[in-house]
Protein backbone atom coordinates (compact mmCIF):
# COMPACT_ATOMS: atom_id res chain seq x y z
CA UNK A 1 0.00 0.00 0.00
CA UNK A 2 1.25 3.53 -0.61
CA UNK A 3 -0.86 6.62 1.08
CA UNK A 4 -3.31 4.23 1.51
CA UNK A 5 -3.94 2.73 -1.95
CA UNK A 6 -3.09 -0.45 -3.16
CA UNK A 7 0.02 -0.61 -5.85
CA UNK A 8 -2.16 -1.60 -8.57
CA UNK A 9 -4.13 1.11 -8.71
CA UNK A 10 -1.32 3.73 -8.54
CA UNK A 11 -0.20 1.51 -11.73
CA UNK A 12 -4.15 2.05 -13.13
CA UNK A 13 -3.93 6.06 -12.14
CA UNK A 14 -0.28 6.01 -14.42
CA UNK A 15 -1.92 4.23 -17.26
CA UNK A 16 -4.79 6.13 -17.27
CA UNK A 17 -3.09 9.83 -18.14
CA UNK A 18 0.65 9.42 -19.11
CA UNK A 19 -0.08 7.46 -22.30
CA UNK A 20 -2.52 10.13 -23.65
CA UNK A 21 -0.55 12.73 -22.25
CA UNK A 22 2.85 11.63 -24.11
CA UNK A 23 0.84 10.92 -27.04
CA UNK A 24 -0.61 14.24 -27.88
CA UNK A 25 2.68 16.25 -27.05
CA UNK A 26 4.75 14.07 -29.50
CA UNK A 27 2.44 14.09 -32.06
CA UNK A 28 1.96 18.21 -31.27
CA UNK A 29 5.88 18.80 -31.69
CA UNK A 30 6.27 16.59 -34.63
CA UNK A 31 3.58 18.41 -36.58
CA UNK A 32 4.12 21.82 -35.03
CA UNK A 33 7.08 22.58 -37.56
CA UNK A 34 5.18 22.06 -40.72
CA UNK A 35 1.38 23.08 -40.27
CA UNK A 36 0.73 26.64 -40.90
CA UNK A 37 3.73 26.43 -43.52
CA UNK A 38 1.44 26.14 -46.36
CA UNK A 39 1.31 28.54 -49.70
CA UNK A 40 -1.71 27.53 -51.04
CA UNK A 41 -4.96 27.30 -50.86
CA UNK A 42 -6.47 24.69 -48.34
CA UNK A 43 -9.70 24.24 -48.96
CA UNK A 44 -12.03 23.89 -51.34
CA UNK A 45 -14.39 26.35 -53.23
CA UNK A 46 -15.74 29.20 -51.98
CA UNK A 47 -13.53 29.77 -48.61
CA UNK A 48 -10.59 31.91 -47.53
CA UNK A 49 -7.91 30.62 -44.90
CA UNK B 1 -37.55 25.60 -1.31
CA UNK B 2 -34.15 26.57 -2.66
CA UNK B 3 -32.19 29.56 -1.42
CA UNK B 4 -32.82 32.40 -3.34
CA UNK B 5 -28.96 32.42 -4.39
CA UNK B 6 -29.17 29.20 -6.38
CA UNK B 7 -32.62 30.78 -8.09
CA UNK B 8 -30.66 34.24 -8.92
CA UNK B 9 -27.43 32.22 -10.25
CA UNK B 10 -29.23 30.12 -12.29
CA UNK B 11 -31.18 33.39 -13.80
CA UNK B 12 -27.77 35.30 -14.86
CA UNK B 13 -26.93 32.11 -16.51
CA UNK B 14 -29.32 31.54 -18.52
CA UNK B 15 -29.37 35.15 -19.57
CA UNK B 16 -25.91 34.91 -20.68
CA UNK B 17 -26.86 31.40 -22.38
CA UNK B 18 -29.45 33.40 -24.44
CA UNK B 19 -26.91 36.31 -25.06
CA UNK B 20 -24.81 34.04 -26.64
CA UNK B 21 -27.31 32.63 -28.80
CA UNK B 22 -28.60 36.15 -29.67
CA UNK B 23 -25.03 37.29 -30.56
CA UNK B 24 -24.27 34.13 -32.58
CA UNK B 25 -27.45 34.76 -34.67
CA UNK B 26 -25.89 37.06 -37.09
CA UNK B 27 -24.26 34.37 -38.74
CA UNK B 28 -26.86 31.88 -38.99
CA UNK B 29 -28.49 33.16 -42.65
CA UNK B 30 -26.74 30.45 -44.32
CA UNK B 31 -26.68 26.32 -43.63
CA UNK B 32 -22.77 26.37 -43.53
CA UNK B 33 -22.94 29.47 -41.07
CA UNK B 34 -26.26 27.95 -38.75
CA UNK B 35 -24.15 24.13 -39.04
CA UNK B 36 -20.88 24.83 -38.46
CA UNK B 37 -19.95 28.55 -37.71
CA UNK B 38 -18.71 29.09 -41.46
CA UNK B 39 -15.61 26.98 -40.27
CA UNK B 40 -14.04 29.73 -38.47
CA UNK B 41 -13.72 28.36 -34.55
CA UNK B 42 -9.86 28.89 -32.59
CA UNK B 43 -8.84 26.24 -30.50
CA UNK B 44 -9.67 26.65 -27.18
CA UNK B 45 -13.73 26.89 -28.56
CA UNK B 46 -12.96 23.74 -30.44
CA UNK B 47 -11.22 21.65 -27.60
CA UNK B 48 -13.28 22.68 -25.16
CA UNK B 49 -16.40 22.13 -27.49
CA UNK B 50 -15.62 18.56 -28.43
CA UNK B 51 -14.64 17.25 -24.57
CA UNK B 52 -17.86 19.14 -22.73
CA UNK B 53 -19.84 17.88 -25.92
CA UNK B 54 -18.82 14.63 -25.47
CA UNK B 55 -19.05 14.39 -21.53
CA UNK B 56 -22.74 15.69 -20.60
CA UNK B 57 -24.49 15.04 -17.56
CA UNK B 58 -23.21 11.67 -17.82
CA UNK B 59 -19.62 13.20 -16.44
CA UNK B 60 -21.17 14.76 -13.44
CA UNK B 61 -24.33 12.74 -12.30
CA UNK B 62 -23.40 10.02 -13.82
CA UNK B 63 -19.77 8.97 -13.46
CA UNK B 64 -19.56 10.48 -10.12
CA UNK B 65 -22.22 8.20 -9.41
CA UNK B 66 -19.97 5.19 -10.67
CA UNK B 67 -17.11 6.37 -8.83
CA UNK B 68 -19.24 6.16 -5.50
CA UNK B 69 -20.53 2.41 -6.76
CA UNK B 70 -17.42 0.81 -7.60
CA UNK B 71 -14.50 2.79 -6.20
CA UNK B 72 -11.68 3.02 -8.49
CA UNK B 73 -12.03 0.43 -10.73
CA UNK B 74 -14.08 3.40 -12.95
CA UNK B 75 -10.42 4.36 -13.40
CA UNK B 76 -10.62 2.66 -16.30
CA UNK B 77 -13.14 4.45 -17.98
CA UNK B 78 -10.50 7.70 -17.72
CA UNK B 79 -8.40 5.21 -19.55
CA UNK B 80 -10.36 4.59 -22.33
CA UNK B 81 -11.13 8.25 -22.82
CA UNK B 82 -8.15 9.98 -22.28
CA UNK B 83 -6.31 7.25 -24.90
CA UNK B 84 -9.63 8.27 -27.09
CA UNK B 85 -9.54 11.93 -26.99
CA UNK B 86 -5.17 11.92 -27.64
CA UNK B 87 -5.51 9.52 -30.34
CA UNK B 88 -8.74 11.45 -32.11
CA UNK B 89 -6.84 14.85 -31.69
CA UNK B 90 -3.55 13.32 -33.08
CA UNK B 91 -4.51 10.55 -35.29
CA UNK B 92 -8.04 11.66 -36.72
CA UNK B 93 -8.60 15.43 -36.77
CA UNK B 94 -6.42 16.72 -39.56
CA UNK B 95 -6.68 14.24 -42.37
CA UNK B 96 -10.46 14.53 -41.56
CA UNK B 97 -10.15 18.02 -41.46
CA UNK B 98 -8.32 18.41 -44.65
CA UNK B 99 -10.75 15.52 -46.32
CA UNK B 100 -13.98 17.69 -45.67
CA UNK B 101 -11.95 21.20 -46.31
CA UNK B 102 -12.06 19.59 -49.75
CA UNK B 103 -14.99 18.21 -50.28
CA UNK B 104 -16.64 21.42 -48.62
CA UNK B 105 -18.50 19.26 -46.21
CA UNK B 106 -20.70 20.71 -43.69
CA UNK B 107 -21.98 17.35 -42.06
CA UNK B 108 -20.51 13.82 -41.77
CA UNK B 109 -22.82 12.40 -43.89
CA UNK B 110 -21.81 15.07 -46.32
CA UNK B 111 -18.18 13.75 -46.10
CA UNK B 112 -18.83 10.36 -46.35
CA UNK B 113 -21.00 10.90 -49.50
CA UNK B 114 -18.01 12.89 -51.36
CA UNK B 115 -15.48 10.49 -50.03
CA UNK B 116 -17.60 7.51 -51.84
CA UNK B 117 -19.18 9.32 -54.75
CA UNK B 118 -22.33 8.26 -53.54
CA UNK B 119 -24.71 9.47 -56.18
CA UNK B 120 -27.73 7.37 -54.67
CA UNK B 121 -27.82 9.33 -51.69
CA UNK B 122 -28.17 6.08 -49.58
CA UNK B 123 -25.56 6.78 -47.11
CA UNK B 124 -26.66 9.99 -46.39
CA UNK B 125 -30.61 8.67 -45.69
CA UNK B 126 -28.58 5.81 -43.76
CA UNK B 127 -26.33 8.24 -41.36
CA UNK B 128 -30.09 10.99 -41.34
CA UNK B 129 -31.87 7.71 -39.38
CA UNK B 130 -29.14 6.35 -37.52
CA UNK B 131 -29.15 10.11 -35.93
CA UNK B 132 -32.07 11.17 -35.82
CA UNK B 133 -32.51 7.79 -33.40
CA UNK B 134 -29.84 8.20 -31.08
CA UNK B 135 -30.04 11.53 -30.83
CA UNK B 136 -33.53 11.08 -29.78
CA UNK B 137 -32.67 8.85 -26.99
CA UNK B 138 -29.56 10.79 -26.54
CA UNK B 139 -31.29 14.38 -25.77
CA UNK B 140 -34.30 12.29 -23.87
CA UNK B 141 -31.12 10.83 -21.35
CA UNK B 142 -29.74 14.19 -20.44
CA UNK B 143 -32.96 16.00 -20.34
CA UNK B 144 -34.05 13.35 -17.43
CA UNK B 145 -30.46 14.34 -16.06
CA UNK B 146 -32.20 17.41 -16.14
CA UNK B 147 -35.38 17.15 -14.08
CA UNK B 148 -33.28 15.47 -11.68
CA UNK B 149 -30.74 17.60 -11.15
CA UNK B 150 -33.55 20.49 -10.40
CA UNK B 151 -34.99 18.33 -8.18
CA UNK B 152 -32.01 17.60 -6.19
CA UNK B 153 -30.83 21.22 -6.19
CA UNK B 154 -33.78 23.44 -6.15
CA UNK B 155 -36.88 21.30 -5.16
CA UNK B 156 -38.85 21.27 -8.58
CA UNK B 157 -41.05 18.42 -9.43
CA UNK B 158 -38.85 15.96 -11.90
CA UNK B 159 -41.04 17.39 -14.71
CA UNK B 160 -40.53 20.74 -14.28
CA UNK B 161 -37.02 20.50 -14.09
CA UNK B 162 -37.28 18.89 -17.30
CA UNK B 163 -38.97 21.11 -19.01
CA UNK B 164 -36.95 24.12 -17.89
CA UNK B 165 -33.67 22.50 -18.95
CA UNK B 166 -35.43 21.97 -22.47
CA UNK B 167 -36.27 25.43 -22.95
CA UNK B 168 -33.31 27.86 -22.11
CA UNK B 169 -31.34 24.63 -24.50
CA UNK B 170 -34.14 24.84 -27.51
CA UNK B 171 -33.83 29.26 -27.13
CA UNK B 172 -30.29 29.71 -27.63
CA UNK B 173 -29.77 26.73 -29.88
CA UNK B 174 -32.17 27.56 -32.35
CA UNK B 175 -31.92 31.04 -32.14
CA UNK B 176 -27.94 30.76 -32.40
CA UNK B 177 -27.18 27.71 -34.61
CA UNK B 178 -23.60 25.85 -34.43
CA UNK B 179 -21.51 29.27 -33.28
CA UNK B 180 -23.87 29.99 -30.19
CA UNK B 181 -23.48 26.09 -28.92
CA UNK B 182 -19.42 26.27 -29.81
CA UNK B 183 -18.97 29.09 -27.49
CA UNK B 184 -21.49 28.15 -24.93
CA UNK B 185 -19.72 25.19 -24.41
CA UNK B 186 -16.41 27.32 -24.12
CA UNK B 187 -17.84 28.82 -21.29
CA UNK B 188 -19.36 25.51 -19.80
CA UNK B 189 -16.53 23.64 -20.29
CA UNK B 190 -14.67 26.06 -18.59
CA UNK B 191 -17.25 26.04 -15.56
CA UNK B 192 -17.13 22.44 -15.51
CA UNK B 193 -13.00 22.14 -15.22
CA UNK B 194 -12.78 24.90 -12.76
CA UNK B 195 -15.63 22.36 -11.05
CA UNK B 196 -13.97 19.28 -11.17
CA UNK B 197 -10.78 20.55 -9.61
CA UNK B 198 -12.53 21.89 -6.74
CA UNK B 199 -15.26 19.15 -5.75
CA UNK B 200 -12.85 16.61 -5.21
CA UNK B 201 -10.66 18.71 -3.29
CA UNK B 202 -13.65 19.98 -0.81
CA UNK B 203 -14.17 16.42 -0.67
CA UNK B 204 -11.00 15.00 0.54
CA UNK B 205 -10.34 18.12 2.73
CA UNK B 206 -14.15 17.71 4.90
CA UNK B 207 -13.18 13.58 4.77
CA UNK B 208 -10.01 14.90 7.03
CA UNK B 209 -7.41 14.54 4.24
CA UNK B 210 -6.43 11.48 1.67
CA UNK B 211 -5.18 8.96 4.09
CA UNK B 212 -8.16 9.43 6.58
CA UNK B 213 -10.14 9.19 3.29
CA UNK B 214 -8.56 5.84 2.28
CA UNK B 215 -8.85 4.01 5.48
CA UNK B 216 -12.73 5.40 5.60
CA UNK B 217 -13.58 3.19 2.22
CA UNK B 218 -10.97 0.49 2.96
CA UNK B 219 -13.26 0.27 6.46
CA UNK B 220 -16.55 0.45 4.14
CA UNK B 221 -15.20 -2.00 1.44
CA UNK B 222 -11.62 -2.64 0.49
CA UNK B 223 -12.18 -3.83 -2.90
CA UNK B 224 -13.38 -0.03 -3.91
CA UNK B 225 -9.98 0.74 -3.84
CA UNK B 226 -8.56 -2.20 -6.32
CA UNK B 227 -8.41 -2.34 -9.58
CA UNK B 228 -10.62 -4.55 -10.85
CA UNK B 229 -13.22 -3.61 -7.80
CA UNK B 230 -15.95 -6.37 -6.15
CA UNK B 231 -15.29 -8.20 -9.34
CA UNK B 232 -11.70 -9.85 -8.75
CA UNK B 233 -9.42 -10.69 -11.31
CA UNK B 234 -12.32 -12.74 -13.34
CA UNK B 235 -14.40 -12.85 -16.20
CA UNK B 236 -16.69 -10.35 -15.06
CA UNK B 237 -14.34 -7.89 -14.06
CA UNK B 238 -12.49 -7.58 -17.31
CA UNK B 239 -15.69 -7.53 -19.07
CA UNK B 240 -16.31 -4.59 -17.18
CA UNK B 241 -12.79 -2.71 -17.21
CA UNK B 242 -12.99 -4.05 -21.15
CA UNK B 243 -16.07 -2.47 -21.13
CA UNK B 244 -15.33 0.74 -19.12
CA UNK B 245 -12.36 1.26 -21.03
CA UNK B 246 -13.86 1.41 -24.36
CA UNK B 247 -16.45 3.93 -23.74
CA UNK B 248 -13.48 6.43 -25.40
CA UNK B 249 -13.44 4.44 -28.18
CA UNK B 250 -16.24 6.91 -29.30
CA UNK B 251 -13.62 9.93 -29.11
CA UNK B 252 -12.68 8.38 -32.27
CA UNK B 253 -15.44 9.00 -34.87
CA UNK B 254 -18.42 10.18 -33.17
CA UNK B 255 -19.89 12.46 -35.28
CA UNK B 256 -21.16 15.16 -33.12
CA UNK B 257 -17.94 15.35 -32.23
CA UNK B 258 -16.51 15.16 -35.61
CA UNK B 259 -17.93 18.63 -36.50
CA UNK B 260 -15.81 20.00 -33.82
CA UNK B 261 -12.78 19.13 -36.28
CA UNK B 262 -14.61 20.48 -38.89
CA UNK B 263 -15.28 23.64 -37.63
CA UNK B 264 -11.75 24.87 -37.05
CA UNK B 265 -10.42 27.45 -38.52
CA UNK B 266 -7.54 25.92 -39.98
CA UNK B 267 -5.47 22.93 -38.98
CA UNK B 268 -3.13 25.35 -37.08
CA UNK B 269 -6.08 25.84 -34.55
CA UNK B 270 -6.67 21.63 -34.06
CA UNK B 271 -2.85 21.39 -33.44
CA UNK B 272 -2.90 23.66 -30.74
CA UNK B 273 -6.07 22.03 -28.91
CA UNK B 274 -5.11 19.05 -28.88
CA UNK B 275 -3.12 19.27 -25.53
CA UNK B 276 -5.52 21.33 -24.28
CA UNK B 277 -8.48 18.38 -24.62
CA UNK B 278 -6.32 16.30 -23.42
CA UNK B 279 -5.22 18.07 -20.10
CA UNK B 280 -9.12 18.68 -20.33
CA UNK B 281 -10.31 15.33 -20.33
CA UNK B 282 -7.87 13.99 -17.31
CA UNK B 283 -9.25 16.83 -15.31
CA UNK B 284 -12.79 15.80 -16.12
CA UNK B 285 -12.95 12.02 -15.70
CA UNK B 286 -10.62 12.25 -12.44
CA UNK B 287 -12.18 15.03 -11.25
CA UNK B 288 -15.54 13.18 -11.61
CA UNK B 289 -14.41 9.83 -10.39
CA UNK B 290 -12.48 11.36 -6.93
CA UNK B 291 -16.40 13.16 -6.23
CA UNK B 292 -17.60 10.21 -6.05
CA UNK B 293 -15.28 8.36 -4.22
CA UNK B 294 -15.52 11.11 -1.71
CA UNK B 295 -18.74 11.30 -1.27
CA UNK B 296 -19.11 7.82 -0.64
CA UNK B 297 -17.31 8.14 2.47
CA UNK B 298 -18.81 11.58 3.47
CA UNK B 299 -22.63 10.41 2.34
CA UNK B 300 -22.55 6.60 2.70
CA UNK B 301 -26.15 4.82 1.71
CA UNK B 302 -27.40 7.20 -0.37
CA UNK B 303 -30.38 5.72 -2.31
CA UNK B 304 -29.66 6.84 -5.94
CA UNK B 305 -25.47 7.18 -6.33
CA UNK B 306 -25.78 9.53 -9.38
CA UNK B 307 -27.27 11.93 -6.83
CA UNK B 308 -23.47 12.01 -4.77
CA UNK B 309 -23.08 15.24 -6.56
CA UNK B 310 -26.11 17.62 -5.80
CA UNK B 311 -25.71 15.90 -1.76
CA UNK B 312 -22.22 16.80 -1.78
CA UNK B 313 -22.59 20.47 -3.54
CA UNK B 314 -25.83 21.16 -1.00
CA UNK B 315 -24.48 20.28 2.29
CA UNK B 316 -20.70 21.16 1.46
CA UNK B 317 -21.48 24.17 0.30
CA UNK B 318 -22.72 28.20 0.76
CA UNK B 319 -25.73 28.75 -1.04
CA UNK B 320 -23.85 31.02 -3.86
CA UNK B 321 -21.60 28.21 -4.64
CA UNK B 322 -24.31 25.53 -4.83
CA UNK B 323 -26.18 27.48 -7.18
CA UNK B 324 -23.14 27.74 -9.88
CA UNK B 325 -22.72 24.10 -9.29
CA UNK B 326 -26.01 23.06 -10.17
CA UNK B 327 -25.48 25.76 -13.22
CA UNK B 328 -22.23 23.47 -13.75
CA UNK B 329 -24.96 20.35 -14.25
CA UNK B 330 -27.45 22.21 -16.22
CA UNK B 331 -23.88 23.02 -18.39
CA UNK B 332 -22.88 20.11 -18.81
CA UNK B 333 -26.38 18.34 -20.10
CA UNK B 334 -26.94 22.08 -21.95
CA UNK B 335 -23.31 21.14 -24.08
CA UNK B 336 -24.67 18.06 -24.82
CA UNK B 337 -27.98 18.44 -26.08
CA UNK B 338 -27.29 21.19 -27.85
CA UNK B 339 -24.55 19.61 -29.91
CA UNK B 340 -26.67 16.98 -30.89
CA UNK B 341 -29.79 18.51 -31.70
CA UNK B 342 -27.63 20.50 -34.25
CA UNK B 343 -26.49 17.23 -35.70
CA UNK B 344 -29.35 15.82 -36.01
CA UNK B 345 -31.20 18.82 -37.53
CA UNK B 346 -28.32 18.95 -39.89
CA UNK B 347 -28.69 15.44 -40.88
CA UNK B 348 -32.43 16.02 -41.70
CA UNK B 349 -32.21 19.20 -43.67
CA UNK B 350 -28.68 19.09 -45.12
CA UNK B 351 -28.38 15.59 -45.64
CA UNK B 352 -31.90 14.78 -46.79
CA UNK B 353 -34.10 17.73 -47.69
CA UNK B 354 -31.04 19.79 -49.20
CA UNK B 355 -28.45 17.26 -50.88
CA UNK B 356 -31.74 14.78 -52.32
CA UNK B 357 -34.79 16.37 -52.37
CA UNK B 358 -34.78 20.16 -52.48
CA UNK B 359 -31.20 21.18 -54.18
CA UNK B 360 -33.02 24.56 -55.23
CA UNK B 361 -34.06 25.72 -51.31
CA UNK B 362 -32.24 29.20 -50.82
CA UNK B 363 -29.73 29.33 -47.94
CA UNK B 364 -32.11 31.09 -46.09
CA UNK B 365 -34.79 29.22 -46.20
CA UNK B 366 -33.16 26.14 -45.60
CA UNK B 367 -31.95 27.86 -42.62
CA UNK B 368 -35.20 29.06 -41.18
CA UNK B 369 -35.90 25.18 -41.77
CA UNK B 370 -32.78 24.44 -39.71
CA UNK B 371 -34.19 26.46 -36.76
CA UNK B 372 -38.06 24.68 -37.30
CA UNK B 373 -36.52 21.15 -37.24
CA UNK B 374 -33.96 22.20 -34.34
CA UNK B 375 -37.27 23.00 -32.05
CA UNK B 376 -39.34 19.79 -33.04
CA UNK B 377 -36.24 17.38 -32.26
CA UNK B 378 -35.65 18.98 -28.55
CA UNK B 379 -39.84 18.68 -28.04
CA UNK B 380 -39.67 14.85 -29.37
CA UNK B 381 -36.75 14.58 -26.34
CA UNK B 382 -39.07 16.50 -23.70
CA UNK B 383 -42.00 14.20 -24.13
CA UNK B 384 -39.91 11.14 -23.88
CA UNK B 385 -37.99 12.43 -20.86
CA UNK B 386 -41.49 13.56 -19.11
CA UNK B 387 -42.50 10.12 -19.62
CA UNK B 388 -40.27 8.25 -17.78
CA UNK B 389 -36.79 8.60 -15.45
CA UNK B 390 -34.16 6.85 -16.14
CA UNK B 391 -30.82 5.70 -15.22
CA UNK B 392 -28.38 8.10 -16.48
CA UNK B 393 -25.18 6.56 -16.89
CA UNK B 394 -26.40 3.71 -18.73
CA UNK B 395 -28.94 5.51 -21.21
CA UNK B 396 -26.67 7.69 -22.06
CA UNK B 397 -24.00 5.25 -23.18
CA UNK B 398 -26.34 3.43 -25.19
CA UNK B 399 -26.99 6.13 -27.23
CA UNK B 400 -23.47 7.54 -27.04
CA UNK B 401 -22.60 3.69 -28.30
CA UNK B 402 -25.07 3.57 -31.24
CA UNK B 403 -23.90 6.73 -32.81
CA UNK B 404 -20.15 6.11 -32.79
CA UNK B 405 -20.17 2.57 -33.65
CA UNK B 406 -22.40 2.74 -36.70
CA UNK B 407 -20.22 6.14 -37.84
CA UNK B 408 -16.35 5.54 -36.38
CA UNK B 409 -15.43 2.08 -38.04
CA UNK B 410 -16.61 3.71 -41.23
CA UNK B 411 -14.90 6.99 -40.85
CA UNK B 412 -11.89 5.93 -39.60
CA UNK B 413 -11.30 3.18 -42.81
CA UNK B 414 -12.38 5.92 -44.89
CA UNK B 415 -9.60 7.58 -43.64
CA UNK B 416 -6.81 5.04 -43.23
CA UNK B 417 -8.07 2.40 -45.43
CA UNK B 418 -7.92 2.97 -49.63
CA UNK B 419 -10.18 -0.19 -50.41
CA UNK B 420 -12.92 1.48 -48.34
CA UNK B 421 -16.00 0.96 -50.80
CA UNK B 422 -19.37 2.56 -50.94
CA UNK B 423 -20.80 -0.86 -50.02
CA UNK B 424 -18.81 -1.49 -47.55
CA UNK B 425 -19.47 2.04 -45.61
CA UNK B 426 -23.36 1.23 -45.48
CA UNK B 427 -23.26 -1.91 -44.92
CA UNK B 428 -20.59 -1.14 -41.81
CA UNK B 429 -22.80 1.79 -40.59
CA UNK B 430 -26.02 -0.88 -40.85
CA UNK B 431 -24.17 -3.30 -39.33
CA UNK B 432 -22.61 -0.88 -36.68
CA UNK B 433 -25.76 0.30 -35.33
CA UNK B 434 -28.18 -2.90 -35.07
CA UNK B 435 -25.25 -4.87 -33.42
CA UNK B 436 -25.48 -1.89 -30.48
CA UNK B 437 -29.05 -2.50 -30.41
CA UNK B 438 -29.59 -6.01 -30.42
CA UNK B 439 -26.39 -6.70 -28.19
CA UNK B 440 -28.52 -4.56 -24.98
CA UNK B 441 -31.90 -5.78 -26.03
CA UNK B 442 -30.55 -9.72 -25.89
CA UNK B 443 -27.26 -10.42 -25.45
CA UNK B 444 -25.82 -7.72 -22.87
CA UNK B 445 -27.02 -9.41 -19.88
CA UNK B 446 -25.32 -13.02 -20.83
CA UNK B 447 -22.14 -11.86 -21.38
CA UNK B 448 -21.07 -10.14 -18.27
CA UNK B 449 -22.89 -7.01 -19.06
CA UNK B 450 -20.20 -6.46 -21.56
CA UNK B 451 -20.21 -2.64 -23.09
CA UNK B 452 -22.10 -2.50 -26.30
CA UNK B 453 -19.56 -0.34 -28.00
CA UNK B 454 -17.16 -3.46 -28.06
CA UNK B 455 -19.30 -5.85 -30.06
CA UNK B 456 -20.62 -2.70 -31.60
CA UNK B 457 -17.05 -1.70 -33.07
CA UNK B 458 -16.14 -5.19 -33.56
CA UNK B 459 -19.17 -5.92 -35.95
CA UNK B 460 -18.67 -2.28 -37.38
CA UNK B 461 -15.39 -2.71 -38.76
CA UNK B 462 -15.79 -6.40 -39.56
CA UNK B 463 -18.50 -5.66 -41.99
CA UNK B 464 -17.03 -2.62 -43.47
CA UNK B 465 -13.84 -4.64 -43.96
CA UNK B 466 -15.50 -7.98 -45.49
CA UNK B 467 -18.12 -5.84 -48.32
CA UNK B 468 -15.48 -3.48 -49.20
CA UNK B 469 -13.21 -6.65 -50.17
CA UNK B 470 -15.28 -7.93 -52.31
CA UNK B 471 -16.73 -4.49 -53.90
CA UNK B 472 -14.68 -1.92 -55.87
CA UNK B 473 -13.23 1.29 -54.40
CA UNK B 474 -14.47 4.82 -55.87
CA UNK B 475 -12.05 6.20 -58.51
CA UNK B 476 -9.72 8.97 -57.04
CA UNK B 477 -10.03 7.86 -53.61
CA UNK B 478 -6.08 6.30 -53.67
CA UNK B 479 -5.66 9.48 -55.20
CA UNK B 480 -7.07 11.50 -52.02
CA UNK B 481 -5.74 9.46 -49.46
CA UNK B 482 -2.06 9.97 -50.74
CA UNK B 483 -2.70 13.69 -50.93
CA UNK B 484 -3.80 14.02 -47.59
CA UNK B 485 -0.46 12.33 -46.32
CA UNK B 486 1.78 13.90 -48.48
CA UNK B 487 -0.23 16.99 -47.26
CA UNK B 488 -0.37 16.67 -43.03
CA UNK B 489 1.73 13.57 -43.10
CA UNK B 490 1.70 10.41 -40.89
CA UNK B 491 0.03 10.04 -37.43
CA UNK B 492 3.35 10.29 -35.65
CA UNK B 493 5.78 11.48 -38.92
CA UNK B 494 5.92 14.87 -40.24
CA UNK B 495 4.56 15.76 -43.76
CA UNK B 496 7.57 15.71 -46.63
CA UNK B 497 8.03 19.41 -47.04
CA UNK B 498 7.81 22.22 -44.87
CA UNK B 499 5.94 24.21 -47.28
CA UNK B 500 3.37 22.67 -49.51
CA UNK B 501 0.71 23.94 -51.75
CA UNK B 502 -1.89 21.59 -50.85
CA UNK B 503 -4.75 22.98 -53.55
CA UNK B 504 -1.22 21.84 -56.06
CA UNK B 505 -0.54 18.53 -54.28
CA UNK B 506 -4.47 17.22 -54.40
CA UNK B 507 -4.47 18.02 -58.29
CA UNK B 508 -1.12 16.48 -58.78
CA UNK B 509 -1.95 13.41 -57.04
CA UNK B 510 -5.28 13.23 -59.37
CA UNK B 511 -3.15 13.25 -62.66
Amino acid sequence: MISGLPFPTWILMAAATLPGLILIVVSTIIHSRTEGQDTGRRRGKGNDG
Amino acid sequence: MAEAEVIGVLIVYFMILIGIGWWASRDTQSVAGYYLADKSLPSWVIAFSANTTGESAWLLLGLTGMGYMVGFHALWIVLGEVLGVALAWSVVARPFKTLTDRYDAITVPDYLNDRFGDRSHTIRVVSAIIIFTMVGAYTAAQLTASGKAFSSFVGTSYEGGVVIGAIVILLYTSIGGFKAVAYSDLLQGVLMFLSLLLLPIVGIWQAGGWRELMNGIAAIDPALLTPMGSYGLSLAGVASAIGFAGIGLAFLGAPQLLTRFMSARDRVQILRAGPIAVVCIIVFDFGAVLTGIAGRFLFPGLEDPETVLPVMSTTLFPPVLTGIILVVVLAAIMSTVDSLLILASSAVVRDVVQQVFKPDLSDLKLAALGKAVTILIGLGGLITALGESRTIFWFVLFAWSGLASAFTPVVLCSLFWKRTTRAGAIWGMIAGFITTVVWVLIFKERFYDLYEMIPGFGAGFLVTIAVSLGTEPPPGADADLDAVRRVVGGPFSPAPSRRVDEHLIFEGERK
